[in-house]
């Protein structure tokens, strides 16, 4: 997709491997511009988290280059202090695992931490840990520890710790997986909240109705590690595409008498029309 | 579609379920074991925020305060200023509303295991010289002395008191304030930030192998012979160290991600407040009479 500001992010060829040969992505080619709602969808191993990985430069292409932010994002340009502490406080990532992120002794030192790794005084750094969480709602869980949250709570504190930073891109991993519709309901609101506000945010999911609810573009990546296609949402609609894909299945069921089929998402309760049994 | 024939029948049940006998499993033991170890983890954070006298001081006074303590009772060689450190120790405990059984328990037992059977070699004649209290083989002269007995006497009571003092100091301080206090008292901050998340981490690790051992107990049917379960056990073992690692991998990108450096940045503490500078001072003191009881 073209970017109307110009894009924050451009990759051009793209390719990644893991170690052992295992490819993750093949030959991408995309631009992100600033203040962008993107969704991110893909099957399962299609290549979406590490793609985030990609733009949040904590892995780097194997292949093609990655730019943003006007530089190429390498282990060189994150090894310059400045440039790194310039690019950490710009953009942030969640990850799909809330124990990953969350290693701090207590909510409130998870919050602080970002912070505290800006040029800030520790004081701003308590200050701000402290909005955040008055921000969300989560000030009540300020002094317990992460083993005694729920899942729910663990996903909103991993968004006030990156939150804290103040970035302008957000990076957001299966932010919807094993939440309840009311903390998922919540996070859509805070994302188009935070998009409202000139954020940009990027999130890899395979739940379709979030991305329908929230993305503005989409990239669709397929099993073979590339985009299958990328664009504005109304690509959703495309469901030839999603099933090609693997994001949508197609099957039959009966209901009473009546036998049909029709594709649906395994992520969502769908609805549909049945002709009366004959 | 398909499904194979076997699988739409009715499962088969073979053997009596009347007459069955319970053979124990290492999955119960296990799963038993890891449940002990959440139920003394609720346990020791409901001990520390009781609304005691020791919880309200302070984890900086405290951990001084103990440090102060611990070199004190080293450079102390009599019975009576360690009977009494001991009295004031279990006065605190009491003060701080501990449960005084299990506190006697994880200190008396340990104190018991580990230095009687250091120290009941110094009890004897052929160690410590001196008047028989005891004679153990008349021939051989083999006789337990009374300064030996005096000598173990004291050994044994420091090292009772010094444990004791430690775990009250434990039992009374909400864990990551124990190494925010270190942290604070100038430790190194990477070894406090290890140990933070060590202990972060031991969580997710025992909830992870608990869910392993459950995912296996709901499909065991039959234990297999001991060599496969223990088969079974050492692979568990070998994949948690491999997960372990991952997540370790996976934390790191976690915090680079977040902007660190290998700086470990800390908050600041809270300013002492009055009642800690008067805990602070009584401490001091009675830091202060014992010397002067030392020397």
């Amino acid at each position: 997709m073209s970017a109307a500001r110009g894009p924050l992010f451009e990759l051009r060829g793209v390719s990644y491997a893991y170690p052992g040969g295992r490819a993750a992505l093949d030959k991408v080619d995309l631009d992100i511009a600033e203040g962008a709602r993107l969704a991110i969808l893909g099957a399962n191993g299609s290549g979406k988290s590490t793609l985030l990985k990609l733009i949040d430069g904590l892995i780097f292409p194997a292949a093609g280059a990655l730019q943003a932010f006007g530089r190429t994002i390498d282990e060189q340009a994150l090894e310059e202090v400045n440039f790194n502490a310039y690019f950490r406080r710009r953009v942030a990532f969640v990850f799909q695992d809330s124990d990953i992120q969350l290693f701090s002794p207590t909510v409130f030192d998870e919050v602080a931490f970002g912070p505290l790794q800006l040029d800030i005084s520790p004081e701003a750094a308590a200050r701000r840990a402290d909005d955040v969480l008055e921000m969300l709602d989560l000030s009540p869980l300020r002094d317990r520890q992460p083993h005694q949250l729920s899942g729910g709570e663990k996903k909103k504190v991993a968004i006030a710790a990156v939150l804290a930073i103040g970035p302008d891109v957000l990076l957001l991993d299966e932010p919807t997986n094993n939440l309840d519709p009311r903390t998922r309901a919540w996070l859509l609101d805070l994302l188009l909240e935070l998009g409202r506000a000139g954020k940009t945010i990027i999130l890899a999911t395979q739940d379709l109705d979030m991305a329908a609810d929230f993305a503005d573009a989409v990239v669709i990546l397929n099993e073979g590690h590339q985009i299958a296609a990328a664009g504005p949402a109304m690509l959703l609609a495309d469901t030839e595409l999603l099933v090609a894909v693997n994001l949508l299945h197609e099957h039959w069921h009966r209901h009473g008498r009546t036998a049909h089929s029709h594709t649906h998402s395994h992520l969502a309760a769908h609805e549909h029309e049945h002709l009366p049994a004959e | 579609m398909k499904i194979p024939d076997w699988l739409g029948q009715p499962a088969t049940m073979t053997g009596c379920v009347c007459c069955d006998v319970s053979r124990g499993s290492f999955l119960n033991k296990t799963l038993g074991g890891l449940q002990a170890f959440f139920v003394e983890t609720v346990f020791l954070e409901a001990e520390a925020a009781k609304d005691g006298l020791l919880q309200r001081v302070d984890p900086r006074v405290k951990v001084s305060a103990l440090a102060g303590l611990l070199v004190l009772l080293s450079l102390n060689h009599a019975l009576a200023p360690l009977i009494i450190v001991y009295a004031v120790i279990l006065g605190l405990a009491v003060a701080s509303r501990l449960d005084m059984t299990k506190f006697l328990k994880r200190t008396v037992g340990p104190a018991i295991f580990f230095s009687f059977a250091i120290i009941l070699p110094a009890t004897l004649n052929i160690v410590t010289p001196g008047r028989a209290a005891l004679v153990l083989l008349s021939p051989a002269k083999l006789t337990v002395t009374y300064p030996g007995l005096e000598f173990a006497s004291v050994f044994w009571l420091r090292a009772l008191t010094m444990l004791t003092a430690t775990i009250l100091i434990l039992r009374t301080t909400r864990i990551h304030r124990l190494f925010s206090a270190l942290a604070a008292l100038r430790a190194p901050n990477f070894a406090v930030s290890t140990l933070l998340m060590a202990y972060r981490y031991v969580f997710v690790l025992v909830g992870l192998i608990g869910n392993t051992h459950l995912a296996r107990k709901s499909r065991t049917i039959k234990l297999g012979a001991d060599g496969v379960e223990r088969r079974w056990v050492a692979e568990r073992i070998a994949w948690t160290l491999n997960r372990s690692l991952r997540m370790s991998d996976d934390v790191t990108d976690a915090m680079i991600s977040r902007g660190w450096t290998g700086r470990y940045a800390r908050l600041p503490g809270s300013p002492l407040t009055g009642n800690d500078w008067l805990a602070a001072g009584i401490a001091a003191t009675a830091g202060a009479a014992l010397i002067a009881v030392i020397i």
